[in-house]
């Protein structure tokens, strides 16, 4: 795992300097009138071991009170009885440091940071907490680890990175990665919380990686209780980087990459295609399409779809920031751009983005600050044109028609009606149509700290994230063969506005007593937002190139508005005894506008323990254990993600009717409403322990869970014969996750060489305690088959379908299956009655991984730096669904290779079947036989790095480089794994029950394996 | 501090009102709103479940009346064609999802309709409950002809619960009680004009009474509905007989229940499984098109079942294109590389849009004349046969023979005699076969046919007996508490 350490005089430089110096003038004033009877003075000053002044250390007369602390500048003074004194200097986060002394009337010190995990502060909800202190379950991912890869979107870099963290990154620019934490609690939503600096927030690509100094994931109730109905999935806090007190630091980071699908099918040419199409419909007695006796223009044709479609892709980013500050005032500006082509034709993405994070110290009590994204995006998505992806396309079309025909208006080929095959073009559809979003951000947020007694402060935070979107949609008219044609251009525009105000009140106290120490919360605040789209649609049959909604016909224009708010009550303490003994508490209040009257309100309560074992006195002696921590947490979160309005029952009222030409309008309930809906509630128990050995070169936590998920809510699949087309929303069951996870850590520093290795394992069980309707819920179907089944003691969504069982061989009794002939699979008779039936499906696998892991490896020689990056999960199953398509030989298109090996007569031995068009025996349905093992291992990244240091590079830069970095990487250079489809890292298409579908491959983009160079340059 | 008091006071903000939709309780309150509720109902028979797409398909692919086109058809088509289809199938799934859809709309309008106060008149509330009950009846005709019993919902769900399938007979009640409400309700054609051309008519709800009486084998009760509608003089037949399948002359003399098609509003909405959004247009045209995607063609049954002595009986040419036939408005001429397939057989021309025009596309605006006066004269001739024999029969079986562009000679004939019921039953097969081919009729007419034992011989070539009745859809099994994969039609 990868930590980012905040030493308190960077992170909290202002916060500390005003309750010290208050305390500095106390002990002056106390001080004083002992100072006549004092013989020695001693004066100094303390530095940290990078060189910059220390204020607020306390110094210490060994086995005395009396003491003094360090003032702004780091100095000290101080009168002591002799020159035996042992003065005692001591920093939270630094080594303590005792110095005898002597006759020396100066004493300057250095003080060493402490790398035991005592010195960490860590980013927590509302504020920030000593690791040491921390008793829930918190995975931080500093900086360095989310600039590695070259990503456009935060969560995409949390891959590997966070034991129980699950993301499944998806291979088109600018499309949101799956992030899962500690599995699945719910067939609803599963998608986390993102807090950004504060505030909650979504559009995050929107937000430049480069930009992040850390990211905290809070995995259990005791953190993330206190986003109480938005917490149960788990809380994401991203922390933009701020300034810190110095002279400006420039720094430029650039880097350029070129990017190529990792793998590619085997498809059939033209000769493998005609003999497969041929036998296809002779076996199901249909004549052959007339182009197959006579290819003609044709004849010299032999095209690669998929070498058409994936390209060599560039992808290059560049920051530029200034970061620095004085006493008074800190500042970070920075400006990004990024741009990145899809490896498929027709996909990239591009943004610019902008950040000003500052920071004002007002007077000693008040402060005030923002923080601050502008950021525009461009995106154009992979086209969708009659349902069906470009992949589909890619592996469905023909391969003896050409891609361009330049006689054609629009300049493209397809089939013909002499073809009896009609995929589209899909070089066609990456390059006349048009699926592109336009995105601007604004994310800020503003704030004023009060100090108002001392140990007392409150803030005032209003936050506000704003985003606009333009969609255009465009195809123009063309004709690239008989069924490829459009006679006239389709264009559609949509506006989006979403806006979401944060008003936070917050009030913290910290009070020690004597080793009691106390840190108070409260909290009260309300987000609120509005969403509102416009869209305008119309066709030209005159022209492709007016684009826009002027002089069309069957022009449409619809508009819609939700708005959303949320009130809440927040309240924690936190105490411990010594640093020894840690308790903490929390509660949060939240009312919300998507429940019903009775069930506005929830109350989310945690509690948690922690007891640092090794802090006593009968462990001093263990030398070797530097670190021993013992944590256990319980508390209950919820999860608000349902749409809005879903509770009230409501008339659709876009229906029409033409009577003899006339269009009415029609209304009626197309949805059935549940008034009764209720918070999903997420008890979260868990039970953590944290090693350190020989003074923490050697780390390992681990950690217990398990969530139980209340009233789970899910858009209940409802029979047909109800009428209605939207599933009610409704608190259905319980569902509970639990597993363990292992963090490890090592790290060696022996002269130049220093080496680094972290590495985490994450598993989970899922499983579905009840389920209240005492229905079984049927996933997404295909081809008229659910494709998973969600009941009662089975994990959420497991595969569901038929076992393939073998083929029939001539002149087996295929009675069982009516349909069936010599070389249509066999399918398994689950409950013996004789006949295949929907009673014969069973439980075919299940997407989650048994584990997920991921390793990190870096080294440092000299002036060379090298890391490896390993990631995988293991013991999942995917359903191939794209082979229904490349191997399902239902109808005559494209297939895979696979098909090659298919049953014949004279080829008996194999498990692919008959090629027989139109599939009577269904072969191509829901079964075992696209049922395929997921697991993968991935160098998701590996690099190294050369840099210069300021005195190599002071003879040229007469001092104005600090520094140079250059370094080389690459991405998915090796991914091990026996899945035969694109990509084992599997979407998930979009819907509120995406959950019951998850690990079903419609077609899946294969991950980019990227090589890329790139500098550092600071100034 | 102050600004504490500005974040929580007003606590209204929980409770908004969507701006996009009305409440339920706000509406069913006035004569205009009552209207637009049943409409929905309306618009929900264009849907892609029903007849815009998946409907003429199930229909026309149980039915011999087509065959393949070749490879192009999809594999869930050609399984429901070949007869290897089971309870997965789609086409099923959605024919019957479809059904549903209208029946809970029409649910809606009868359990509101006494809630409407303002800004209306007995006569529209009255009509308004005739149009839902005779939305609801068809539904159920559709549904227990094909399938046997089926849950009965007779009010809208408000609990995710299904129901449990009643008995075939209960469910032919069902829709036997639906339409006879609707009958006393409704008012004849002619009472409509302007924008409620199109709406359920007396004659219309008559003529699906008719239909299951005579599935039910009733003849004479579907006598006493069909005379009704005879004597109403509301109907005739149209002079021209490709009336009936063309963009123009919608709505006419012959119309008895007809699905309303425009392209007058876009192609949008064509691929909405439920019928939201305006969504007017048609796939028919395409899929079925000589020159389009062409995934069905004609019979070889129904190619083969027109006379050809004295003459070419000329509704052959009316119904079907063949290589070497003007298109196009006379403009284009159908040859080898327009139509893909075995394009030595005939394509379909009922109800395809290139007799003015050079291409289908997906947005056909023809409307589908669901039920002709022709084919209520055929069942009067049927019901006749069967309570008062050959006799009384023939005046109704002659009728479409005699149209001003048909003109074919009176049975008797040399090929069909009427000496007997049987023969005239025979005579009655065919002239439905040939008049109504392509229209979604012969499928239940074969299932009618076969229930009464009326067939000389199984005119489907790939029938097994469990395709008796269609499967439950299994979705429907999988979500339905009330019901278990036990609960399944024999032999799927």
């Amino acid at each position: 795992m990868s930590k980012t350490i905040y030493p308190k005089t960077r992170v909290d430089a202002l916060w500390q300097k005003v309750p010290w110096l208050l305390l500095t003038l106390l002990f002056v004033v106390c001080t004083s009138e002992q100072s006549m009877a004092q013989t020695l003075r001693v004066e100094g000053v303390i530095t940290s071991s990078t060189g910059e002044t220390m204020p607020g250390v306390n110094v210490l007369i060994k086995g005395t009170t009396t003491g003094t602390a360090s003032d702004v500048d780091g100095n000290y003074s101080l009168s002591v009885p002799s020159s035996e004194s042992v003065l005692v200097f001591s920093f939270i986060g630094y080594v303590t440091k005792e110095v005898t002394v002597g006759n020396a009337s100066t004493l300057n010190v250095v003080m060493e940071e402490d790398l035991a995990s005592l010195s960490e502060v860590i980013v927590v909800g509302y504020g920030t907490q000593e690791r040491a202190k921390v008793t829930g379950a918190i995975s931080s991912v500093g900086a360095e680890d989310i600039s590695a890869l070259p990503v456009t979107n935060l969560a995409a870099s949390l891959q590997g990175r966070a034991a129980g963290v699950a993301v499944t990154n998806t291979g088109s620019p600018g499309t949101d990665p799956i992030v899962r934490i500690r599995g699945i609690g719910t067939v609803g939503n599963n998608d986390p919380l993102y807090v950004i600096d504060g505030m909650p927030a979504g559009g995050l690509n929107q937000i430049n990686p480069a930009d992040i100094e850390s990211v905290e994931i809070l995995k259990d109730a005791s953190t993330a209780a206190i986003y109480g109905s938005r917490g149960a999935n788990g809380v994401i806090l991203v922390t933009t980087k701020k300034g810190k007190v110095g002279k400006p630091m420039v720094s430029l980071d650039a880097y350029y990459g070129s990017q190529k699908a990792w793998k590619t099918l085997d498809l059939l040419n033209k000769n493998q295609y005609l003999a497969f199409g041929t036998e296809l419909l002779e076996n199901a007695n249909q004549p052959l399409p007339a182009r197959f006796g006579d290819l003609g223009e044709f004849a010299n044709v032999e095209t690669d779809w998929q070498e058409e479609m994936f390209r060599t892709a560039p992808i290059q980013d560049y920051n530029l920031s200034v970061a620095g500050g004085t006493e008074n005032a800190i500042y970070n500006f920075s400006l990004g751009y990024f741009a990145q082509d899809g490896i498929m034709r027709g996909t990239d993405f591009e943004r610019v983005s902008l950040r000003s994070n500052s920071e004002f110290k007002v007077n000693k009590r008040v402060k005030v600050g923002e923080t601050l994204t502008i950021a525009y995006s461009n995106r154009n998505n992979e086209p969708f044109s009659g349902g069906r992806s470009q992949l589909e396309h890619i592996v469905k079309s023909v391969p003896y028609i050409p891609v361009y025909d330049d006689t054609r208006l629009g300049g493209f080929r397809a089939t013909d009606r002499v073809d009896g095959s009609d995929p589209e073009n899909p070089v066609l559809n990456a390059t006349l149509r048009e699926n592109n979003n336009q995105d601007y951000k604004i994310l800020g947020s503003a704030y004023v700290n009060v100090n108002i007694l001392d140990g007392l402060n409150y803030r005032f935070l209003v936050g506000l994230d704003v985003a606009l979107g333009n969609t255009f949609q465009y195809t123009p008219s063309f004709n690239a063969g008989d069924f490829s044609v459009s006679t006239f251009a389709a264009i559609s525009q949509t506006r989006s506005t979403f806006v979401s105000p944060l008003f936070s009140n917050q009030f913290t106290y910290t009070k020690d007593i004597g080793k009691h120490h106390f840190d108070l919360l409260a909290v009260l605040e309300r987000q609120t937002s509005t969403f509102s789209s416009l869209t305008g649609s119309g066709q030209n049959s005159l022209t492709n190139d007016v684009r826009e909604l002027q002089g069309v016909e069957n022009q449409t224009t619809t508009s819609s508005k939700t708005e959303y708010a949320l009130i809440s009550y927040v309240g924690r303490v936190n105490y411990d005894y010594a640093q020894k003994y840690l308790f903490s508490a929390s509660i949060r209040r939240d009312g919300g506008s998507r429940f019903g009257p009775d069930n506005k309100w929830g109350t989310f309560p945690s509690v948690s323990l922690g007891w640092r074992v090794s802090q006593e006195g009968f462990m001093q002696g263990l030398t070797a254990l530097s670190d021993l921590k013992l944590r256990a947490s319980y508390g209950e979160t919820g999860n608000d993600r349902i749409g809005d309005y879903v509770y009230q029952a409501t008339l659709n009222s876009n229906l029409f009717y033409n009577f003899d030409g006339s269009l009415l309008s029609g209304s009626t309930i197309t949805a059935l409403a549940n008034a009764d809906l209720k918070w999903e509630t997420t008890k979260m128990k868990n039970i953590g322990i944290d090693l350190g050995f020989w003074s923490d070169k050697f780390t390992l936590s681990f950690e217990w869970f398990e969530n139980t998920t209340e009233d789970m809510i899910l858009g209940v699949p409802i029979p047909h014969s109800l009428g209605y087309d939207g599933a009610p929303v409704a608190n259905v069951g319980t569902v509970k996750n639990d597993g363990v996870e292992f963090t490890l850590g090592y790290q060696l520093n022996a002269g130049d060489f220093s080496l680094v290795l972290d590495g985490n394992m994450g598993f989970v069980n899922n499983e579905l305690i009840s389920l209240g309707t005492g229905n079984t819920i049927f996933g997404p179907s295909f081809q008229g088959d659910a494709m998973t089944l969600t009941e009662e003691g089975q994990p959420i969504a497991y595969f569901y379908g038929w076992i393939a069982d073998g083929l029939f061989q001539s002149g087996e009794n295929t009675s069982m299956q009516p349909n069936a002939a010599a070389g249509d699979i066999k399918f398994r008779d689950i409950n013996e009655d004789g006949v295949i039936d929907a009673n014969d499906r069973t439980n075919l696998g299940h997407y989650l991984p048994d584990f997920t892991y991921g390793l990190n490896a870096k080294a440092n020689f000299k002036g060379f730096d090298f890391t490896m990056f390993w990631q995988g999960v293991s013991g999942n199953e995917i359903f191939n669904n794209l082979r229904y398509h490349t191997e399902g030989m239902t109808r005559l298109f494209n297939a895979s290779t696979v098909v090659l090996d298919r049953w014949t007569p004279s080829n008996t031995d194999t498990d692919v079947p008959r090629a027989i068009n139109s599939d009577p025996n269904r072969n191509s349905r829901a079964s075992s036989r696209f049922v395929e093992d997921g697991s993968y291992l991935r160098l998701k990244n590996i690099s190294l790095g050369y840099s210069f240091g300021a005195d190599k590079l002071s003879n040229w830069s007469k001092g104005h480089v600090s520094g140079v970095r250059v370094y080389v990487s690459a991405q998915n250079l090796v991914t091990i794994t026996d899945y035969s489809g694109y990509d084992p890292e599997i979407g998930v298409r979009t819907g509120i029950n995406s959950s019951l579908g998850m690990g079903i491959d419609y077609g899946q983009f294969p991950a980019a394996r990227t090589f890329l160079g790139g500098i550092q340059v600071s100034f | 501090m102050l600004s504490a008091g500005l974040v929580a006071c007003d606590e209204e903000i929980l409770n908004p009102v969507n701006p996009n939709q009305l409440g339920t309780e706000t509406f069913y309150k006035t004569g205009p709103q009552l209207v637009a509720a049943v409409n929905a109902v309306y618009a929900g028979l264009q849907a892609n479940n029903l007849y815009n797409r998946e409907y003429f398909f199930l229909q026309d692919l149980l039915s011999d009346d087509n065959q393949s086109g070749g490879a192009q058809l999809e594999a869930p088509r050609a399984q429901v064609l070949n007869h290897v289809f089971d309870a997965s199938n789609p086409l099923v799934e959605a024919n019957w999802r479809g059904w549903y859809r209208i029946i809970h709309r029409a649910n809606l309008v009868l359990e509101n309709a006494s809630q409407a106060t303002d800004d209306i008149t007995e006569d529209l509330r009255n009509r308004v409950i005739g149009e839902a009950y005779f939305l609801r009846g068809l539904a159920y005709y559709e549904l227990s002809t094909l399938w046997g019993g089926v849950p009965l919902m007779t009010v809208s769900a408000v609990s995710p619960e299904g129901s449990p399938r009643s008995s075939q007979e209960e469910s032919f009640d069902q829709a036997k009680n639906d339409l006879n409400e609707a009958i006393s309700r409704l008012p004849l054609k002619s009472a409509y004009s302007g924008s409620d051309v199109g709406r359920a008519t007396k004659g219309a709800a008559q003529a699906v009474a008719a239909k299951l009486a005579l599935f039910r084998g009733d003849y004479a009760g579907a006598k006493a509905f069909l005379s009704e509608i005879i004597n109403s003089g509301q109907y005739d037949l149209t002079a021209r007989y490709s009336d009936n399948f063309e963009e123009e002359n919608e709505n006419n003399i012959e119309s008895v229940w007809e699905i309303q098609f425009s392209e007058d509003f876009g192609a949008n909405g064509g691929w909405n499984a439920d019928g939201t959004d305006i969504a007017e247009v048609t796939f028919r045209g395409q899929e079925y098109g000589p020159n389009a995607w062409r995934n069905v063609i004609p019979g070889e049954n129904l190619v083969n079942a027109f006379e050809t002595t004295p003459k070419e009986d000329p509704r052959k040419g009316f119904s079907f294109y063949r290589l070497g036939d003007t298109f196009n408005a006379g403009a284009s001429v159908l040859d080898e590389s327009s139509v893909q397939g075995d394009n030595s057989k005939p394509s379909w021309k009922k109800y395809q849009t290139i007799y003015k025009r050079a291409n289908e596309n997906t947005q056909s605006g023809i409307n589908f004349r669901v039920i002709r006066y022709a084919d209520v004269l055929l069942m009067m001739a049927e019901a006749e046969n069967e309570t008062s024999g050959p006799a009384a029969a023939l005046p109704y079986l002659n009728r479409t023979r005699n149209r001003a562009d048909v003109m074919m000679p009176p049975y008797p004939t040399a090929q069909y005699p009427t000496g007997t019921k049987e023969q005239t039953r025979i005579a009655i097969q065919h002239e439905r076969q040939v008049e109504l081919g392509g229209e979604q009729v012969r499928n239940r007419d074969i299932r009618r046919w076969r229930r009464a034992g009326f067939l000389q011989s199984e005119p489907i070539a790939v029938y097994a007996e469990r395709y008796n009745l269609l499967p439950l859809p299994t979705a429907e099994l999988d979500n339905n508490s009330a019901l278990t994969n036990a609960d399944q039609n024999p032999g799927y």
